[in-house]
């Protein structure tokens, strides 16, 4: 029994850790870059679209939350922008909203004048390295309300949920395959009691 | 105890075999040293992305002093908040510094996982008013994931404090030990012919999967 055990332990060690490495990569990668950020990347932008005629839904302008948000989608399709409505700003003396919507890479800003019925769409390409940051922050705490509105959203954030579990998977499972090797043993207790010490050592100064 | 026949990998002796075992080992011990900073660093962002989950939101119980000081001797503002920090008792990284300009006086906040600390210092009274914010242990719990001391697009802020900087290493030793953990691991199950095939579906799977996110939706739409 116990070496079924190891055997199936260390069979879904290693197939779960091959399908959640390029996840870990992506989170470790980004992690870097949030410690050290760089001056904002411009990106890339693309061509200014104008567009007339931009039916808007009844009471686009006064709602509020996610109300707007599927009120804005229907202006969007109209558009053919899609992806997470980042944030709407609203200029109400202007009758004018400014809609954000990201891909993971990309930001698209919609600029919708009310009383006209135009809109004004600006597409900047951002990059790898902001797709990645992009990732590692969402959906993240802020605007949870607005957060995942987008299809792609959701499915990040189950997916990014799942990462998670996997991740606390392995390290469960690496612990137990350590721990059946005997010969080990010592060199990786004195390991796991030095991480053990310099984890809570520094984050005791910290938050005391 | 025996390994089991399919997961025993060729180990030939010399510097391969050495390699294969050096490797093996780096992947158990570096993985048990990193292992509570990867649960702690795991379960924050799991809450972060939960904000609704009430255990973990974070509250805070302000309580408010006025002090006496000393004007600050040196004239940057960066100076004269961590002068009247040393003079208060007060330690963190300092967030943001505002200064009125002809009025002698200087805000400035500084924050740590479990606090938040305002300062208002009117510098030609010699008064400071201390207004501190504890947090409560799960939004302390939470803010250790972000506290880095730096902002996105704001590449003029910089750590002040040396536990953010400590904290700092921290986190990019996390980042590195795990790509060391990812590329051990591939090394570690290339070598077993017999799971090489299950494996590159697995890998495949989770390259698939991620690349979608990372590349595949920008692609999408359009």
């Amino acid at each position: 029994m116990p070496q079924s055990l190891r055997q199936f332990t260390r069979d879904w060690h290693l197939y779960a850790g091959l399908f959640l490495s390029p996840f870990v990569l992506l989170f470790a990668f980004s992690a870097i870059l949030l410690v050290h950020p760089r001056a904002p990347v411009a990106g890339t932008a693309g061509p200014t679209r104008n567009a007339a005629a931009v039916t808007l839904p009844a009471g686009l302008e006064q709602a509020k939350g996610r109300e707007q948000v599927h009120a804005a989608r229907s202006v969007l399709e109209q558009l053919g922008v899609s992806g997470e409505i980042w944030n709407i700003r609203q200029f109400p003396r202007e009758r004018r909203l400014e809609i954000t919507v990201n891909v993971p890479g990309r930001e698209t800003v919609v600029n919708l004048n009310a009383v006209s019925g135009t809109a004004t769409i600006t597409r900047r390409d951002q990059g790898l390295a902001e797709a990645l940051v992009y990732l590692h922050k969402t959906p993240g705490p802020h605007l949870v309300a607005l957060r995942g509105n987008s299809s792609f959203m959701t499915a990040w954030r189950w997916v990014a949920d799942a990462a998670v579990y996997l991740l606390l998977f392995l390290t469960l499972s690496g612990v137990y395959l350590w721990a059946v090797l005997r010969a080990e043993r010592s060199i990786g207790l004195v390991l796991l009691a030095a991480g053990a010490l310099s984890f809570g050592g520094i984050l005791y100064a910290l938050v005391s | 105890m025996p390994s089991s026949p399919d997961l025993t990998p060729t180990a030939p002796g010399g510097a391969a075999g050495s390699w294969k075992r050096w490797n093996r080992r780096l992947h158990y011990f570096l993985g048990l040293y990193l292992l509570f900073f990867i649960w702690l660093f795991a379960l924050t962002g799991l809450v972060l992305n939960h904000s609704s989950w009430k255990i973990f939101q974070l509250t805070r119980t302000p309580a408010g002093t006025d002090r006496s000081i000393q004007a600050p001797a040196v004239t940057n503002p960066l100076g004269q908040a961590k002068d009247l920090m040393d003079q208060l008792g007060i330690v963190g990284e300092i967030d943001s510094i505002t200064t009125r300009p002809g009025q002698e006086q200087l805000d400035f906040r500084v924050v740590t996982p479990a606090r938040l600390i305002d300062v208002k210092a009117d510098l030609r009274n010699g008064r400071a008013t201390v207004q501190r914010a504890e947090n409560n242990a799960g939004g302390t719990f939470q803010l250790l994931h972000t506290f880095t001391g730096v902002r996105q697009g704001d590449p003029a802020k910089s750590r002040d404090w040396i536990l953010t900087s400590v904290w700092a290493f921290c986190m990019d030793a996390v980042s590195v030990g795990l790509a060391v953990l990812v590329f051990g691991g591939l090394c570690m199950w290339y070598e077993l012919a017999a799971k090489r095939v299950p494996g590159l579906i697995a890998l495949g799977l989770g390259l698939i999967a991620c690349g979608w996110f990372v590349a595949g939706l920008k692609w999408l739409h359009g």
